[in-house]
């Protein structure tokens, strides 16, 4: 009776390995060949990769000779005093009004 | 201005400097236009035509405006044409370079930048303090 249920659980062993062998190698074949698509994208991703961070080198060496041609950053402007009073004499222009100001109003403008 | 003037007969005298704008591109024969204007003793009567039509100038409306307004119509041509009404206008805008000038119009009063608004209230009260202070106001 020992023995036999042995023997029993021995074959129903045998059996489930083998069935469990079938499936498993059906399984694999698939995760493989799913593997090898992913594999085959992550590739693709990578060759992109590459050529992208290419493009950038590119971008940035472009820039640096940008930034080389155009020399050295421009000092800022300075500010002007808001009180700085000009010199700016009559000349050869053609004044209106008082002949011995007290005030004198210049207009810089142009007609358009 | 014009208000201004008449406001302040005795005390306030009105320069216009020209600054014509390189991408104006009637800005610089209108300049030319008022000091050839200028030499016939009317720089303001032809300033005044050329602000009143700033959107439609032309060769032939300067030539009708020196007419209306009563110039020597050929002696005005030539003075157009001359180098001396170019160098003038060049006088001004070296000035204008010298002066912080950046943009049109800038005012100055007694030599000081205007800054605040351009409006006759504005320039009259300016020039209200500065009588003050002179012991005119």
């Amino acid at each position: 009776m020992r023995l036999t249920k042995t023997s029993r659980s021995l074959v129903a062993g045998f059996v489930a390995l083998t069935l469990g062998a079938c499936v498993d190698q059906k399984a694999v074949d698939e995760v493989k060949g799913r593997v090898d698509l992913v594999s085959a994208k992550v590739g693709t991703l990578q060759t992109q990769q590459q050529d992208i961070l290419a493009k950038l080198d590119s971008l940035q060496k472009g820039q640096k000779d940008i930034l080389a041609k155009a020399g050295p950053a421009k000092p800022a402007r300075p500010k002007e005093d808001p009180n700085k009073v000009y010199d700016l004499p009559v000349g050869s222009s053609f004044p209106k009004g008082a002949e011995s100001p007290t005030v004198t109003l210049v207009e810089f403008s142009d007609f358009q | 201005m014009d208000q201004l003037v008449e406001a302040y007969p005795n005390d306030l005298q009105v320069v216009y400097k020209h600054y014509p704008l390189s991408f104006h591109k009637n800005a610089m024969p209108a300049a030319k236009a008022s000091v050839a204007a200028g030499k016939q003793g009317k720089f303001w009567e032809m300033h005044d035509k050329i602000m009143a039509k700033y959107n439609g100038l032309s060769e032939p409306y300067y030539i009708d405006s020196a007419g209306e307004i009563g110039l020597d119509v050929e002696q005005f041509k030539a003075d157009m044409a001359d180098s001396s009404t170019q160098a003038m206008v060049d006088e001004d805008t070296k000035l204008a370079d010298r002066s912080g000038v950046r943009g049109t119009p800038t005012i100055f009063i007694n030599g000081k930048k205007a800054t605040g608004q351009r409006s006759f209230e504005a320039y009259k009260s300016v020039i209200d303090q500065i009588l003050k202070e002179k012991g005119k106001g």
